[in-house]
């Protein structure tokens, strides 16, 4: 019963999802849509490290950078196509994410926190100074919009469902990691790490894994950016980026498959339509993240749940 | 990130044979100095961390609101810069005192992990600072006037300006005076046996909200001194909060997490070495050693340069 239901939802959402590009006749809300789609690429991949595993990495915003430049350069030097250039992104940022959850997950908590922002910082300084490679501050432009078979993805429709098949791949594939045995070890690890190091499972190995899945999911992210906006500078890696990703995952429900799409679409919308109060929108955000950690710990997903436990408290 | 005018010491030089031990002096002796900034906020960051376990991204929010109080009391009617200097520690202190009762006690009492959810509520009370600052002071770089002459001191060759000198002299007498008062005073001694176990402390008597109330306080303190002693050198502006916190961060580590005088040590190591290495290697990639160093220390010696490793 339970099962049936969860697949008439699936059929549902994804219905809505593919059909929303049909219902919205507005160019610029497409738009919207396909950066909530990027957008969910790299909130759905930060959600392996810190809300399966429970470590925080602030370095996400250089491993989104590294994929977007690594597919601009690919494709511009090399001249290979976007299909090369996406999944040379994922492996490029995993095997950076590999070797910083070398360094770093070892010792973890707050020493996983402070090397994965100065990772940040590093690839930051690199990408404004290395002007050799990647143009410095003025930054990358004319990348090509990736094709198929002759046809070009020039328009934002055509983008939309490009990324959403790969968001949908991504969801079932965290489905699939999270109820394996894999994903158990990852639970058990963010649960009680001694325990589960005392029934054999390496936390130290586990995190790393989670990490580079993690880091190849925001350089895929990165790609797709590079290749739908068509200009990609050092501002992409400024820490504004973390911030959006961390309140997204935050606020959207950590730990959860469908909880950070669900912040991705309402804090790529929220700060359009907070438009109106201009220079308030980056204090009402810093004011939304605290409220909503003191208030809604386990994310808006939760909501449906906690409104519905106090309603049957007050009768 | 926006960078900070470069640090510079007009160097006017007696001879051309003297010139490079000159130039090398010269860069010590600033490496010192900013060095010894680096560790007035680095210390409080420390100390938050060993005793309250908080990861304090609001750090340099303090440091900035440092600086921008004081340099809005100097330009208003009593615009005297010492009053200013105090006045806007004291202020610092109070917001200080307000966030850990308003927000992390909150945590700190409801038993949930403050690393990650510390960490996380101090990045939205750094945004929340960072951008009402932007909306009450605007995104101009200011610069306060300094209360000393611009005429520099010579020590032989060297030249040294003299707030330099005014802001390595306060912070020797602050990080003195802090030292003594957790080694010697009451509180000092609460805080430590805090440090060590704190369940035990509380059994003991300590009152522990105190201790974490006056660390906190004391930690927005030395951060917003540095602000203000800053102020009349570097340019301060509402973002500049993010580049201060990240230097104390290595320092932090370099010294190792909740190191006292580690953090010290660290903090002019750092501050020589970058002096260093703006001279002779490339200013523009200066700032990439902190970082690299707190890679390689992660991979080589975890509990920092100068001590051994802590049970957290």
């Amino acid at each position: 019963m339970k099962s049936r239901t969860s697949f008439i939802g699936y059929v549902i959402g994804i219905g809505v999802v593919a059909l929303l590009p049909v219902v919205i006749r507005s160019e610029y809300d497409i738009h919207i849509f396909v950066m909530v789609w990027i957008f969910s690429l790299l909130v759905i991949g930060f959600n392996f490290i810190f809300g399966y595993i429970g470590q925080l990495s602030l370095g996400h915003g250089a491993f989104f950078a590294i994929g977007a430049y690594a597919s601009a350069l690919a494709t511009l030097k090399w001249g290979v196509s976007f299909w090369i250039g996406l999944p040379f992104a994922a492996l490029v940022a995993g095997v950076f994410g590999f070797v910083i959850g070398m360094i770093a997950l070892r010792w973890r908590s707050h020493f996983f926190v402070i090397a994965t922002i100065c990772f940040n910082m590093i690839i930051y300084i690199l990408i404004l100074n290395w002007v050799s490679l990647t143009n410095g501050p003025v930054g990358i432009g004319s990348i090509p919009v990736p094709s198929l078979g002759g046809m070009a993805f020039s328009t934002k429709v055509h983008f939309y469902y490009l990324v959403l098949i790969f968001v949908l791949a991504a969801l079932w594939f965290t489905k699939k990691i999270v109820s394996s045995p894999i994903g158990r070890a990852f639970a058990a690890i963010r649960e009680n790490e001694p325990l589960a190091e005392s029934v054999g499972v390496s936390a130290y190995r586990f995190a790393t894994l989670a990490f580079v899945i993690s880091t190849a999911m925001a350089g895929m992210a990165g790609s797709f950016y590079a290749h739908y906006v068509t200009y990609i500078s050092p501002e992409i890696d400024e820490f504004s980026v973390m911030i959006s990703i961390l309140v997204m995952v935050v606020l959207g429900g950590k730990g959860t498959v469908l909880g950070p799409v669900i912040g991705a679409v309402i804090f790529t919308f929220l700060p359009e339509y907070l438009r109106f109060a201009k220079d308030l929108r980056l204090p009402i955000f810093g004011l939304i993240l605290i409220l909503g950690i003191v208030f809604l710990p386990r994310g808006i997903i939760t909501l449906p749940r906690l409104i519905r436990s106090r309603w049957s408290d007050k009768r | 990130m926006k960078t900070p005018t470069p640090f510079f010491i007009l160097c006017t030089l007696p001879s051309v044979t003297e010139k490079k031990v000159v130039l090398f002096l010269q860069q010590i002796v600033n490496g010192l100095i900013i060095g010894g900034i680096y560790a007035l906020i680095a210390v409080g960051l420390t100390t938050i961390f060993g005793l309250m376990h908080v990861v304090n991204f609001a750090h340099g929010e303090f440091y900035m609101l440092g600086g921008m109080i004081a340099f809005i009391i100097t330009q208003s009617l009593w615009g005297n810069y010492f009053f200013a200097l105090i006045a806007s520690i004291v202020i610092v202190m109070g917001i200080g005192f307000l966030v850990e009762k308003i927000l992390i006690k909150r945590f700190r009492v409801a038993g949930v992990d403050l690393l990650v959810t510390g960490a996380l509520v101090t990045i939205g009370i750094s945004i929340f600072f960072q951008n009402t600052s932007l909306l009450i002071f605007g995104s101009i770089p200011q610069l306060m006037s300094s209360p000393f002459s611009t005429e520099p001191l010579r020590l032989g060759p060297i030249l040294v300006g003299r707030m330099y000198v005014f802001a390595a002299a306060v912070t020797v007498v602050i990080i003195l005076a802090a030292h003594f008062s957790i080694k010697k005073t009451k509180l000092g001694m609460a805080m430590r046996a805090t440090f060590q176990d704190k369940d035990v402390a509380s059994l003991v008597g300590v009152n522990i909200d105190r201790v974490y109330s006056f660390t906190f306080m004391l930690g927005a303190g030395l951060a917003a001194t540095a602000g203000a002693l800053l102020g009349p050198i570097f340019v301060i502006y509402p973002n500049v909060g993010e580049r201060v916190v990240l230097k104390a961060f290595v320092v932090v580590i370099l010294g190792g997490m909740g190191n006292f005088l580690g953090a010290i040590f660290a903090s002019i190591l750092l501050g020589v070495v970058e002096g260093l290495a703006s001279a002779y290697i490339s200013a523009e990639y200066k700032d990439l050693i902190g970082y690299v160093m707190v890679l390689l220390i992660l991979v080589f010696k975890p509990s920092g340069l100068f001590g051994r490793m802590k049970r957290i």
